[in-house]
């Protein structure tokens, strides 16, 4: 034996060294593993599936935005060259996508086929019914509606303007409504899995405080302690995370043919289901995955770094 | 080696461990540190170690002043130090191989070097035959081997030893401090906290002896 200088050795070997060991570790208590990987991977799933409804449905929300048409009726003192004049003008306002007239005639012809009161109004000795002017807007902003509704109403001519906002607005608060519970699922998910590996972490720190002294005494730094368990959150973090995502999967498989059915009702289901599939396919795996590896090991690297600190010292 | 200056300690509750210690250990000295119970052996070997801060004097291991480094370099300074415990310190869990790579695997050293160091470390306290044998398999004199091979495995300038025969025979304790002894003609400096007498007596070396945490003698050996 000769005495030597100190050497800091290869931080490559030792990273391998845990890793290895991080893996048999798993393996040496299986069961208690995988509980740990299904607790992390149910709190991952409910935030990425409650982020998928909110993105499913904004692509609602946005459909039934392209559905929003403004009517606005002329008034019935003015004649049906002078409705097309309005209605023409107002197919030059950049705000506006489409203009299309309704004569009182048509109306009337349009009307008349509603059973009951269609009849009486073809008694009537005049037309009650005005000219309108369907408009489409080009922006469909709630902004730029609400704007463009006060355009109309002070158009010269126009009598009154009606929006059929109702479905949209309901759709809208509901999607809110979503988007704000999404939000405090996700926190406190995110939250709860926080809690869940920091106390692994402190259980892990407790059940190697012997181990951790040793290494203490012969040298190891607080860093060649932290890094078997932080390479144990990483593999955790990540093997919940691959999990998480093959059960929001499931569970959208599961339910696809009820959202199809839903969406049907309103004529959408293609684009709502390919927009869904899409997200699955790109976003969420990657999201997901990242997401539950990251947090895993930040709250691994804080807890070791704060229980390790504490173990040493006494 | 090792240089005490004016070292003193006291413990946050109040009790004074060490009070103006002086000596000075060189390459390849053996030592023996003896003095009763509670006098201050073990709180010097901490000190050595970097476990423990003093509250005034300057303690030099190896050239560096280690009171003014940090917890990290500290640490990093430990490596030229191997250390063997009275309670052994192993690790339950890992064999007899593990528990002495330990030290190296913290250095970062290739499996090959490894297990070269390791097999060597083993065969010098002979226990090659058991690398693969769990410690609690073992009798407490070879579980003390286990430690003395962890500590010499990384080729240390240093080496302590806090009551290393503590709970052995008279035949296993004459078999390592032999050991012990052997390791000074490789230029390595060996202190050992012991407090029986006839262990020193017989292998007669340079004795530092504490009494209430004063330095009262410091005898050379024959």
């Amino acid at each position: 034996m000769q005495a030597q200088k100190i050497k800091k050795g290869t931080g490559l070997q030792k990273h391998l060294r845990d890793a290895r060991r991080s893996i048999n570790q798993f393996r040496k208590t299986p069961f208690f593993s995988l509980i740990t990987v299904l607790i992390v991977m149910l709190t991952l799933v409910f935030p990425s599936l409650s982020v998928t409804a909110v993105l499913s449905l904004k692509s609602l929300v946005d459909l039934f935005s392209d559905e929003i048409e403004l009517i606005a009726y002329v008034n019935t003192e003015l004649s049906d060259e002078d409705a097309l004049g309005i209605s023409e003008r107002l197919q030059t306002n950049k705000n506006i996508s489409t203009a299309e007239l309704t004569t009182r005639d048509a109306a009337l012809r349009e009307f008349s086929t509603t059973p009951g009161l269609g009849e009486i109004a073809l008694q009537l000795p005049n037309n009650p019914l005005p000219a309108s002017i369907t408009v489409t807007p080009a922006i469909k902003t709630a902004e730029i509606i609400e704007q463009l509704t006060i355009e109309l109403k002070n158009t010269p001519g126009i009598q009154t303007v009606d929006s059929d906002l109702l479905w949209s607005d309901r759709v809208k608060s509901w999607y809110q409504a979503l988007q704000i519970f999404s939000f405090i699922v996700s926190v406190l998910s995110l939250a709860a899995l926080a809690a869940i590996l920091g106390f692994m972490a402190y259980t892990e720190v407790n059940k190697r405080r012997e181990e951790l002294q040793i290494i203490h005494v012969i040298g190891g730094n607080v860093f060649d302690m932290m890094r078997p368990l932080l390479y144990k959150g990483f593999f955790l973090g990540f093997a919940a995370g691959a999990l998480a995502y093959i059960l929001h999967i499931y569970i959208l498989h599961l339910i696809a043919s009820q959202i199809t059915v839903f969406y049907e009702l309103y004529e959408l289901t293609p684009i709502l289901f390919d927009a869904t599939a899409l997200h699955l396919r790109s976003a969420n795996p990657a999201i997901l995955i990242i997401t539950a590896t990251f947090l895993s090991w930040a709250t691994s690297f804080i807890g070791a770094f704060v229980f390790i600190r504490r173990v040493i010292r006494n | 080696m090792i240089r005490f200056d004016g070292v003193s300690k006291r413990y946050p509750g109040g009790q004074q461990a060490l009070k103006n210690v002086n000596f000075e250990l060189k390459k390849g000295e053996f030592t023996f540190l003896t003095g009763h119970s509670g006098a201050g052996k073990s709180t010097l070997l901490k000190l050595i170690l970097g476990l423990e801060k003093p509250n005034s004097g300057i303690i030099s291991v190896a050239g560096h002043n280690i009171v003014q480094l940090s917890a990290e370099k500290t640490a990093i300074r430990r490596r030229i130090i191997g250390a063997v415990f009275q309670d052994h310190q192993l690790l339950p869990d890992r064999n007899v191989f593990d528990n002495v790579a330990l030290p190296l695997e913290i250095n970062g050293f290739s499996e090959k070097e490894l297990k070269n160091r390791v097999r060597a470390a083993l065969d010098k306290v002979g226990l090659l035959r058991d690398e693969k044998a769990m410690p609690s398999w073992l009798s407490g004199g070879q579980q003390q081997r286990i430690g003395i091979a962890r500590a010499i495995v990384n080729s240390p300038s240093i080496i302590l030893a806090d009551e290393p025969t503590g709970n052995l025979d008279d035949t296993l304790s004459n078999e390592i401090m032999t050991l012990f002894t052997q390791f000074k003609s490789l230029g390595v400096c060996v202190l050992v906290a012991s407090h029986s007498k006839s262990l020193i007596n017989q292998f007669s070396q340079r004795t530092l002896t504490l009494k209430e945490g004063s330095l009262i003698a410091d005898v050379s050996g024959k």
